[in-house]
């Protein structure tokens, strides 16, 4: 062997031993690096689901107010009597309204039915009346109810040589709101 | 470069003083042997040294061979370069194709060969690889001065004697290429008889043995004094390489070499006596340089990847930890949104129920707008209103008052007619009765 030729072998050897550090120091810094990548995008992930989170808490939040707001105003419309006369004592609270306003015709009535928090009272108002007016008049002043409220779907009228008979067929109409809140 | 010139006594180093290939300016070092070298060599900036070696066992001849491939031909040339210097244990060889001729139909091939004992070079390619430099070029003085001197020739066949310090080199040119070179040692500056006797001697060689006749001796040397033309076989002339005061300048012939060296080193390359161990050796210390600076680099930038990522994963924890807080003070939406809906599940349907109903269709007012259209030609007997889907079906029956039959018909169908055209009307069945006068009409309202 030759003295350059070991020297130089010597040089090459360390050149080798440094080469294979630095390169082991390169494959475990790519190690690493591609760990913080990895970890990098669940993070990024994280963040996504959190925002996510948030956008559908700011939609609920909306949502939620909306339906506040709806039914902030359908208490306040029935408030007025509502708060007064819950559930069937309301029904039977405008059945004597009607009955005491509207003189002169029988009313008759069967049982309150109460399906889905709605109170319904049927009613049949029977009378004879002279003109038409009349019957314009109590139609108008059965439907100006608010609360509890009136709904007449059906109207017959028969007419004789001496007047008109009308039969007014309808419910009055409430809600349980106690139930409900 | 650095260039070392091996003496008879002494090494000389010879550094250029300024950059780049034709600077003439060398600042000269001088050492007694190659273990002083190192010491030297690593004060000179520059990294490439050439060098211009004593080499005892340098051994020169000329070959005929036929004209072959490259691959074939350098074969051949080894082969015959062995066999020729049998007397060197471990050679380093040299060649370069004088010339070319044709004889009878065969072309054949010069070739100048050379070669030194590898051994030879070890003490100095250790001084210079000890010194942490690179050799780039290992030759003979005198080879180098040939091919200085054959830029001067003017003639063929040319036999050169030259002076230079300590030798006589003697040269053959054949046509206008080195064939032979011969080195004879030489205290004294000058031809002497006993050089007289060598020119001659080593001129009969070249006419008996390798069949050139040089036509002139060419003599190089300062002391012009001595050159005697009466004592050679052919003609004698004088060839001057400088002007007069150069050439005075002891070790002009040497700084002329060098100067040659510095700017034709790529037409000297045939001449280098590098061993192949040192060059691939060298050639790999290269690579794994240039590795490990490429990995070098590469492990700074991803360090700097890894260094940046890391940065933005902390970034990332702060912006996450500040993300959960507020999605943690943002937690009793969920349970208000359910508490809400729960109630508001409860109410829509009410709501629902509260608006269809309010908003449906009165009966009385589409009782009376049917009844308008009736007037005294009609006794109506019972009206019937009733809410079905989003309009009022009304029912009328009654009498026409008319006795007249062919009005009565018209009357009512003209009724019908009108009935139909009303916007929001539309009549789903109609009756007369010619014989009892009695009618009925369905008429559904839905505006």
């Amino acid at each position: 062997m030759r003295v350059y030729g070991k020297i130089l072998g010597d040089r090459l050897k360390r050149f080798s031993i440094a080469l294979n550090i630095v390169a082991g120091l390169v494959v475990i810094l790519f190690l690493i690096n591609s760990v913080l990548v990895s970890y990098i995008k669940y993070q990024n992930g994280v963040m996504l689901k959190l925002n996510d989170i948030l956008a559908i808490a700011n939609r609920l939040e909306s949502d939620k107010n909306k339906m506040l707001e709806v039914n902030s105003k359908f208490q306040k419309m029935i408030e007025g009597y509502a708060s007064k006369f819950y559930g069937v004592a309301s029904i039977y609270r405008a059945y004597d309204e009607i009955a005491y306003t509207v003189k002169g015709f029988s009313i008759d009535l069967v049982p309150v039915k109460v399906e889905n928090n709605i109170i319904r009272l049927p009613i049949t108002i029977k009378g004879k009346v002279k003109d038409r007016q009349l019957i314009a008049g109590i139609a108008d002043y059965l439907q100006g109810f608010n609360y509890p409220f009136v709904n007449v779907p059906s109207i017959s009228i028969k007419m004789d040589g001496d007047g008109l008979d009308v039969t007014m067929t309808g419910e009055i109409i409430s809600y349980d709101m106690k139930g409900i809140l | 470069m650095i260039y070392v010139i091996q003496r008879e006594s002494s090494i000389e180093i010879f550094a250029g003083k300024g950059r780049g290939k034709g600077n003439s300016a060398f600042e000269r070092y001088q050492v007694l042997d190659c273990s002083e070298l190192p010491n030297v060599l690593s004060k000179i900036k520059g990294k490439k040294v050439a060098v211009l070696g004593k080499f005892p066992s340098f051994s020169s001849d000329l070959i005929t061979i036929p004209k072959l491939k490259e691959g074939l031909a350098e074969k051949v040339i080894s082969k015959e370069a062995k066999s020729r210097f049998s007397n060197i244990k471990s050679p380093i060889l040299i060649h370069k194709k004088v010339s070319e001729m044709t004889r009878e139909g065969v072309t054949s091939s010069q070739i100048f060969i050379a070669a030194i004992e590898a051994e030879e070079t070890d003490e100095i390619l250790t001084a210079i690889v000890s010194s942490n430099k690179e050799c780039a070029y290992i030759s003979l003085f005198p080879l180098v001065l040939s091919q200085l001197l054959k830029g001067y020739l003017e003639i063929e066949n040319c036999f050169v004697a030259c002076d230079v310090p300590n030798e006589k080199v003697l040269m053959l040119f054949s046509p206008k290429d080195l064939a032979l070179i011969r080195v004879m040692p030489s205290e004294t500056e000058g031809f002497s008889p006993l050089d007289y006797e060598n020119i001659n001697q080593t001129i009969t060689f070249c006419r008996e043995s390798l069949r050139i006749f040089p036509s002139k001796v060419l003599f190089v040397t300062r002391a012009k004094d001595t050159v005697d033309i009466n004592n050679t076989i052919i003609p004698t002339e004088i060839i001057t390489l400088g002007t007069e005061s150069e050439v005075s300048e002891g070790d002009f012939i040497i700084k002329l070499v060098l100067e040659f060296l510095n700017t034709h080193s790529i037409e000297l390359a045939w001449a280098n006596f590098l061993p192949v161990s040192y060059v691939s050796t060298t050639r790999k210390l290269k690579v794994y340089t240039a590795m490990f600076v490429v990995a070098c680099l590469l492990a700074v930038g991803v360090s700097f990847n890894v260094l940046s990522n890391a940065i933005k994963a902390k970034d990332n924890i702060y912006q996450i930890s500040i993300l959960e807080k507020k999605v943690q003070s943002i937690l009793p939406t969920f349970e208000e949104y359910k508490k809400t809906k729960e109630i508001f599940g409860k109410i829509l349907p009410l709501i629902n129920f509260h608006n269809q109903t309010v908003s449906a269709k009165e009966v009385y007012p589409s009782i009376e707008s049917v009844l308008n259209f009736f007037d005294s030609r009609y006794k109506i007997d019972t009206v019937d209103g009733k809410r079905e889907g989003a309009g009022v079906t009304v029912r009328i029956a009654g009498k026409v008052v008319s006795t007249a039959l062919g009005s009565l018909v018209a009357d009512f169908d003209n009724l019908v007619m009108e009935l139909g055209k009303k916007e929001g009307f539309k009549v789903l069945q109609s009756g007369l009765d010619i014989k009892s006068k009695s009618f009925n009409i369905t008429v559904q309202v839905s505006i």
